[in-house]
């Protein structure tokens, strides 16, 4: 079931950004390179929810962990940037990997609880390490000649960075549509639909959901990294629970159903914000009420919108 | 009756405690290859919870799951199925927005890459006109033929039917009857669950009662349903049906 409509708003966002970053000028790039990562986060939460069947309230964490890997490791790897991408990468599926295997263990609502715990132990065990991740106060990327594919990059909130962090989410966005249509992909909507009925037809149900889940925090992953490039700092704020609710925001206003719905809502949210603060202080207020009115009457989200009615 | 080595399926022993409340005590029966049986017994008796037992999605308290003569108690229920052990669900178990083309594709596992045995079968079946509908569009009949299929695509030697004929018309009754007979007798091992005493006459070689988690009654359908104690337990309450 590849969901065309959706990729290609979603492709035409992600290029509507890229356009308009050098005509908007360098304060409005940087928002919107962060937002590109951010949107790994949101997707990555889509794909935990939605597919592994986990309600995972600590995507910041992994994510967190991915922009850690990149920093801890940028001076080993000598500033390439396409191994600290996989780094941050590898991180998140590695957290997630673990997170997975013990959120499986537990029902439904138990999980979500259990994920909370991850979130919270997460900023405690952070925070008290500060001689390793610097606390409160955060971890600055080293300053070393970053390059990719053998060209010198600049590092921080710049329309190259935008760019880059744009293409690979671009391809990650293609190379979900062409999974989406695949039989494997029928298999994940089976497991998350009825992981029992799918067990007796001869699946196994809980690989599937770790898998998933996996390659979800992988995303995650990811994202971390682009954004411990893109800030050039990383705190423990990035991984803490409150990060982890924003991206269940994003996702929800996006539409927690699609994939596609991530960019969207972490677009909608973030932009709204960043031109709300300029004119009143309850920027917060405003966006909570905007919730409250998905919540209700857009329970599916802007995705939502397109779903094609005569299947529902 | 066969050797009980020789036994397609057999359960040796079972009991099921749910907290402190006894769903089935000391359960024993098997089938063999190419045998109906069918299980009859009142609302509550314990009849899903011994598919279920069976089909490895919760485990025994005690007791033993045998297939072939092989011990299968501590296996998953996607190993049984891949051992041959299928099931369908009393309560009709679809993925809602897939359609009936991609239920059988999920059945098949990849086996059947031309689809020639999938098209056969909802040939036979009578879905074949249906293949592209998603499956909440079928009227419930034929949602449960679906369920049937979809385990005979698992290729089982033995199958567990609960209540395939739940909330089924006359005619719709009369063709999954039809389907039993037709596609299973002589071939696989069958254990039908079933409340509709005429589904159990037609299809069925043995008939077990099971009343309050244990065995009261087996034999031939005449008779089980001869035996006054069968006609006291289970007709009795299941005039009110
Ligand atoms: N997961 C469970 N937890 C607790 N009790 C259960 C569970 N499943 C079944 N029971 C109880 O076990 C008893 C047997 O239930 P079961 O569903 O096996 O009956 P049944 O013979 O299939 O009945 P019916 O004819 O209504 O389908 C019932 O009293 C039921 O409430
Ligand atoms: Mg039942």
């Amino acid at each position: 079931m590849r969901d065309r409509a959706g990729i290609l708003i979603s492709l035409a966002i992600l290029l509507a950004l890229c356009v308009a970053a050098p005509v908007v000028g360098e304060f409005w790039s940087g928002v919107f390179a962060r937002c590109v990562t951010w949107m790994f986060l949101a997707i990555s939460f889509t794909l935990a929810y939605s597919y592994a069947n986990i309600p995972s309230v600590a995507q910041a964490t992994v994510f967190g962990a991915g922009a850690y890997a990149a920093i801890w490791l940028a001076p080993t790897l000598q500033g390439n940037v396409t191994l600290m991408l996989l780094a941050g990468t590898v991180a998140g599926g590695l957290v997630a990997a673990v997170f997975g295997l013990l959120l499986l263990r537990m029902s439904h609502s138990g999980a979500a609880i259990g994920a909370i715990i991850f979130a919270v132990t997460g900023s405690i065990l952070g925070n008290a390490a500060v001689s390793v991740t610097g606390g409160a106060d955060g971890l600055p990327l080293p300053a070393l000649n970053f390059h990719l594919l053998g060209v010198v990059v600049a590092a921080g909130p710049n329309n190259t960075m935008l760019v880059l962090s744009t293409a690979l989410l671009a391809i990650l966005l293609i190379g979900f549509w062409y999974v989406s249509g695949t039989s494997t992909w029928r298999i994940v909507r089976a497991v998350q639909q009825n992981p029992v009925r799918a067990q007796v037809l001869g699946y196994n149900a809980a690989l599937f959901r770790v898998v998933v889940f996996t390659v979800a925090g992988c995303v995650a992953g990811l994202g971390g990294a682009l954004y411990a490039l893109i800030s050039r700092h990383v705190a423990i704020d990035v991984v803490s629970l409150s990060m982890s609710l924003k991206s269940i925001l994003w996702a929800a206003v996006g539409g927690v159903t699609s994939v596609y719905g991530g960019p969207i809502g972490v677009l909608l949210v973030q932009l709204a914000s960043e031109i709300l603060a300029r004119w009143t202080v309850r920027v917060d207020l405003i966006i909570g009420v905007m919730l409250v009115l998905i919540a209700l009457w857009l329970p599916q989200g802007i995705m939502g919108l397109l779903k094609r009615p005569d299947r529902h | 009756m066969q050797a009980k080595q020789n036994q397609a399926f057999r359960v040796e022993g079972v009991s099921k405690m749910f907290g402190a409340f006894q769903a089935l005590n000391d359960v024993s029966l098997g089938v063999s290859h190419g045998e109906i049986l069918a299980i009859i017994g009142p609302n509550g008796a314990g009849k899903t919870t011994f598919v279920n037992i069976v089909s490895g999605v919760f485990g025994p308290s005690k007791g033993r799951v045998l297939l072939e003569g092989s011990d299968i108690t501590a296996f998953s229920p996607q190993r049984r199925t891949r051992l041959g052990l299928s099931r369908t669900f009393q309560i009709t178990s679809l993925f809602g927005d897939m359609t009936v083309a991609e239920h059988m594709q999920l059945a098949v596992r990849g086996g059947d890459p031309h689809g020639d045995e999938r098209a056969e079968l909802l040939e036979q079946m009578g879905l074949a006109g249906s293949v592209a509908r998603p499956v909440d569009t079928l009227s419930h009949g034929d949602q449960r033929i679906l369920e049937m299929a979809m385990a005979l695509a698992t290729k089982p030697k033995v199958l567990l039917l609960d209540e395939p004929t739940a909330g089924m018309s006359v005619a719709e009754t009369d063709t999954m009857i039809q389907l039993i007979c037709d596609r299973l007798r002589g071939k696989v091992g069958v254990i039908v669950i079933e409340h509709d005493m005429n589904v159990v006459t037609q299809t069925s070689d043995r008939v077990t009662v099971l009343a309050a988690g244990a065995v009261a009654a087996s034999g031939s359908p005449e008779e089980v349903l001869r035996d006054p104690l069968v006609k006291e337990l289970y007709l009795g309450s299941a005039a009110g049906h």
